[in-house]
C-alpha cells in the first residue's frame, strides 16, 4: 500500500475513526489497534517479510530488557554487538548480499584468476534500511542509558513498525517516538488539521511536482546520447526537484499521518533548496539519517574534536557510509566520496558551522550574496546527483560530459507545466521557511487558507500524475 | 473533534462536488475508456480493439442503417489490445453491457486483427491467466453508471484530468474515440507509424495465438446470435502491417473464413492482398475522423448487401 493510492486514501480515514473510537478505552488498546494496522499496511506489500520485522523487534526488544540487567560493562557490550550484529547482518543479506559476491568476482577476474557469480535472488524487504536504523537506535540508546528499556513488547513492536514512517522514514529515535507511546493520545484538533495540511502539501509535492519531473527526467538518463546538451542539463536540474518532491513529500504525508493519530514525528527536510553550502544542505536534507550518522557514527569516531586528518577521514566516512546506505551500487559510493570533497574545504577554511540560521531570517528577500551561494549550492549538487541517477558511473560522466559539449539547445517534451509547479513549490516553500512545511499556513486568514487548499488540490487533480511509488522505497 | 470532522468534511465534499462535475462534464476528455461505463446498456455494439474503437462511428451507422431492422442506436465497446483481446473476460464483460433482457435484433460488428488472439508467452490461458484481467472493462462490475465511482476508485491511473483543457482526444457517448492531436508533418506520420511498427514488433515477440482466445471468439459469435446479426470485420491498415500481422498469425484470415462458415456470418476483409490501404489513418493503423467516416459508410454498405 503506497501512500499516492485509493486504497490508502481509504485505509486511512477508516483506521482514524476506529483509532479514536477506540482511544476512549485504553493506551493498550491504542497500541494494539496501531500495531495491527501498521502489520496490515506492511503486510500489503509482503506479508512474508512482517516476519522480519517482528523478528528484529522481538530480537532487540530482548536485548534492550537485557542490558540493564546484565553483570558488567563487558556484557553489556556484548549484547549491543548482537543488536548490531543481527540488524547489520540482515540489511546486509538483503541488501548487499549480490553486491559483495559480484564485487569480489569482479576483483578476482581482474586479477586473472578465475571465479564464478554465485548470487541469490534476493528481494529487498521494503523499509528495511529505515527500520533497522530506528531498531539499532533503540539498543544503542537503551546501552549509553539515554532512555529506558521498554517494558512492554506491544509499545516496542508499536514503535517499530508505525505505519506513517516505517517504508521510507523519518529515521524515528527511540528517545523521540518511544515515550508517545508510553502515553495516552488524546485528540488534538491543531495538530490533525495541521497534519491534514502537511499531508495535502507532501501529495501535491510528489504526485504533482515529482511525478510531473520525473517524464523529463526518465527520458534525458535513460537516453543521454539522444538528448541534447540543454536537455541534459534540464533534466538534472529537474532530477533536484524529483528526488526533492518524492522524498519530502514522503515525509510530509508520514508526518501529517501520524499528527492524525496523536504523534509528533521529527522534521525531516528543512527546506534545503535554500541553503547556502554544502554542510547546511545535509542539515536540511533527510535529516533523520543525517542526525543518525552523525549521533551514531560520526561522533563515535570523534567527530571534530579530533586532529585534522582524523576528522577528514571521518568526514569521508559518514559520506560514503551514507552513499553505501542508499543501495548496492558504487554510484552512490562516489555520489557520496563527491559530498565528502565538497564538505571538506568548509571544514578546512572553518566555515562549515557558518550558516545554522535559515536564510533571509529577518528579511523578505535573501542578499545577493545568499542568493549567489543558494544558486551555487544548488548547482553543484545537482552536478553530483548525476552520480545518484545514473546506472553507472561511466553512464554518469557520459552524461556530464555531454552537458559540457553544448551540443543543442533544443529542449523537446518539456513541459512547461513542471517549471510551474516548481516555482509554486518553491514559492510556498521560500514564504513558510521558518515554518515546519510549506503549507504552514494556519495563521493566514480564512479566505486565503482555503483558497490555498482548493487550489493545490485542484494541482494535484489536473496536473497530478499516478506513479507506482515512490523512490526512497529501494533504499 | 467535532469541529475538526465538520471541516475536514466540508473539503471533501467540496473536492467531491469538483470531481463530480469534471466527470459528467469532461468525462469524455480525460479518460479514454471512462465514457463507456457511464452510458446505458447497449442493444448494438462494435466490439473490438483500439483500431474499431477509432475507426467504425457509431453515429454513421446509425445515420446509414436507420431503415434497416436493427435495435439501433449502436454503442462501441472496443478498447485497446491492452483490455480487449478476445476471451473470456472480454466476453463477460460485452454481456454485461449488453441488454439482454430486450435485444433480439441487434447489431454486433466484431473487429478482428491478429493481435486479439495473442496471449502472453509466460500466461497460460488454461489456468484462467490473462494479462488484461485487472484492467477495465474486467475489473467493473458497474458499467452504466453517471457518474461512475467505481471506475474513478479502480482506475484513477488511467485518468489526465488536465487534458480536459488540451481536449486532444474524445471520447463521445456512443464509445467512438476521436484523436483531435493528428500528424501535421510526413515526418511526424512517419515517426508515430515507426513507433506503432515497434509495439507490434514487440508484441510478435511477446505473444503467441491462443486456441482458447480463438474458442472464445466462437462462443461469443455463438451467444451474440442469440441477440441479432453477427459480422466479422478486418479493418484497413497499410500493407506493410499487414505483413507484420501475417508473419504473427499466418492463418488468421483462415480461421476467421472457418467461423464465418461454421457461423454463418458475414467477414468483410479489407486487407485482401493485394491491400491498398485507400483510408485515412495517422499511423498506418488508427483510421482518422474521415478516414473513419469513410470506412464506417462502406461498412455499412456492406452489412446492408450481406442482409439482403
Amino acid at each position: 500500500m503506497i501512500f499516492n493510492s485509493v486504497i490508502f486514501l481509504i485505509f486511512l480515514p477508516a483506521a482514524f475513526g476506529l483509532y479514536w473510537l477506540i482511544s476512549k478505552k485504553s493506551l493498550k488498546a491504542q497500541n494494539i489497534y496501531l500495531l495491527a494496522i501498521s502489520y496490515f499496511f506492511y503486510g500489503c506489500w509482503d506479508w512474508r517479510f512482517l516476519f522480519l520485522i517482528a523478528f528484529s523487534s522481538l530480537v532487540d526488544y530482548q536485548i534492550g530488557k537485557s542490558i540493564p540487567k546484565a553483570k558488567s560493562k563487558k556484557q553489556k557490550k556484548v549484547l549491543v554487538g548482537l543488536s548490531l550484529f543481527m540488524n547489520l547482518g540482515l540489511l546486509g543479506f538483503f541488501k548487499y548480499f549480490n553486491f559483495f559476491i559480484e564485487s569480489f568476482v569482479d576483483l578476482f577476474n581482474a586479477f586473472g584468476l578465475k571465479a564464478d557469480y554465485v548470487t541469490l535472488h534476493i528481494i529487498l524487504p521494503v523499509g528495511i534500511s529505515f527500520y533497522t536504523f530506528q531498531t539499532l537506535s533503540y539498543t544503542i540508546d537503551v546501552y549509553r542509558e539515554k532512555i529506558e528499556p521498554s517494558r512492554s513488547w506491544i509499545q516496542f513492536f508499536a514503535y517499530v513498525s508505525f505505519f506513517p514512517q516505517l517504508v521510507a522514514g523519518p529515521i524515528e529515535r527511540a528517545t523521540n517516538l518511544l515515550p508517545q507511546f508510553q502515553k495516552k493520545r488524546s485528540f488534538s484538533y491543531d495538530k490533525a488539521a495541521d497534519g491534514m495540511r502537511q499531508m495535502l502539501w507532501g501529495f501535491f509535492k510528489k504526485v504533482v511536482v515529482a511525478d510531473n519531473c520525473a517524464v523529463f527526467v526518465d527520458a534525458a538518463f535513460d537516453n543521454p546520447a539522444a538528448s541534447s546538451s540543454a536537455e541534459l542539463f534540464v533534466g538534472m536540474l529537474f532530477f533536484a526537484f524529483q528526488l526533492y518532491g518524492d522524498f519530502a513529500g514522503y515525509s510530509d504525508i508520514a508526518i501529517g499521518s501520524a499528527r492524525l493519530f496523536g504523534f509528533d514525528l521529527k522534521q525531516n527536510f528543512a527546506y534545503p533548496y535554500f541553503a547556502r553550502d554544502i554542510a547546511e544542505f545535509y542539515r536540511r536534507w533527510h535529516m533523520s539519517l543525517t542526525n543518525w550518522f552523525k549521533d551514531y557514527l560520526y561522533f563515535p569516531l570523534g567527530g571534530s574534536r579530533v586532529g585534522l586528518n582524523k576528522n577528514i577521514r571521518n568526514v569521508f566516512i559518514i559520506y560514503l557510509v551514507s552513499g553505501f546506505w542508499h543501495g548496492a551500487n558504487w554510484t552512490f559510493i562516489f555520489w557520496g566520496f563527491l559530498n565528502a570533497l565538497y564538505y571538506v574545504p568548509l571544514m578546512l577554511f572553518k566555515r562549515n558551522r557558518k550558516n545554522l540560521e535559515i536564510v533571509a531570517a529577518n528579511s523578505y528577500l535573501p542578499s545577493l550574496r545568499e542568493g549567489y551561494a543558494i544558486l551555487e549550492t544548488f548547482i553543484v549538487t545537482c552536478f553530483i546527483r548525476v552520480f545518484f541517477r545514473a546506472n553507472t558511473i561511466e553512464d554518469a560522466f557520459l552524461y556530464i560530459k555531454r552537458i559540457f559539449m553544448f551540443e543543442g539547445n533544443s529542449l523537446n517534451n518539456l513541459d512547461k507545466v513542471s517549471i510551474f509547479v516548481i516555482m509554486f513549490m518553491l514559492g510556498m516553500e521560500w514564504f513558510n521557511r521558518k515554518k515546519k512545511h510549506g503549507l504552514s499556513i494556519e495563521n493566514q486568514p480564512t479566505v486565503f487558507r482555503w483558497g490555498t487548499y482548493f487550489l493545490v488540490f485542484g494541482f494535484i487533480l489536473f496536473f497530478g500524475k499516478a506513479s507506482d511509488a515512490f523512490i526512497y522505497f529501494q533504499f | 473533534m467535532k469541529k475538526y470532522l465538520i471541516k475536514t468534511s466540508i473539503f471533501l465534499l467540496v473536492c467531491f462536488a469538483v470531481v463530480s462535475f469534471v466527470l459528467l462534464k469532461y468525462g469524455g476528455y480525460v479518460d479514454y475508456f471512462y465514457v463507456k461505463f457511464t452510458t446505458p446498456k447497449a442493444q448494438s455494439m462494435v466490439i473490438g480493439d483500439s483500431r474499431s474503437m477509432q475507426g467504425i462511428q457509431p453515429g454513421v451507422m446509425n445515420e446509414m442503417l436507420a431503415n434497416e431492422d436493427y435495435a439501433l442506436p449502436v454503442f462501441n465497446y472496443s478498447f485497446t489490445i491492452a483490455q480487449a483481446s478476445m476471451g473470456p473476460l472480454y466476453n463477460k464483460s460485452i454481456f454485461k453491457k449488453l441488454d439482454t433482457s430486450t435485444t433480439n435484433n441487434g447489431l454486433f460488428v466484431i473487429s478482428v486483427t491478429p493481435w486479439m488472439f495473442g496471449s502472453d508467452k509466460n500466461n497460460d490461458n488454461s489456468k484462467g491467466e490473462f494479462r488484461e484481467e485487472n484492467s477495465p472493462p474486467h475489473n467493473m462490475h458497474f458499467v452504466d453508471m453517471n457518474p461512475n465511482y467505481e471506475y474513478l476508485l479502480k482506475n484513477l491511473q488511467y485518468f489526465h484530468f488536465r487534458t480536459m483543457f488540451r481536449q486532444s482526444a474524445e471520447m463521445h457517448e456512443d464509445g467512438w474515440l476521436e484523436e483531435k492531436n493528428l500528424p501535421d508533418s510526413e515526418a511526424v506520420f512517419k515517426a508515430w507509424k515507426a513507433g506503432q511498427a515497434k509495439i507490434f514488433d514487440n508484441m510478435t515477440e511477446e505473444y503467441v495465438v491462443s486456441d482458447i482466445r480463438l474458442q472464445s471468439f466462437h462462443e461469443l459469435i455463438n451467444k451474440l446470435q442469440e441477440h441479432g446479426e453477427v459480422v466479422l470485420v478486418r479493418m484497413p491498415i497499410d500493407p506493410d502491417f499487414i505483413e507484420k500481422e501475417h508473419a504473427f498469425y499466418p492463418d488468421f484470415d483462415t480461421d476467421m473464413e472457418t467461423a464465418a462458415r461454421k457461423f454463418s456470418v458475414p467477414y468483410f476483409n479489407f486487407n485482401k492482398q493485394p491491400a491498398v490501404n485507400t483510408f485515412k489513418t495517422y499511423d498506418g493503423h488508427h483510421l482518422d475522423k474521415t478516414g473513419g467516416q469513410d470506412f464506417t459508410k462502406i461498412l455499412c454498405d456492406s452489412i446492408v448487401a450481406s442482409s439482403k
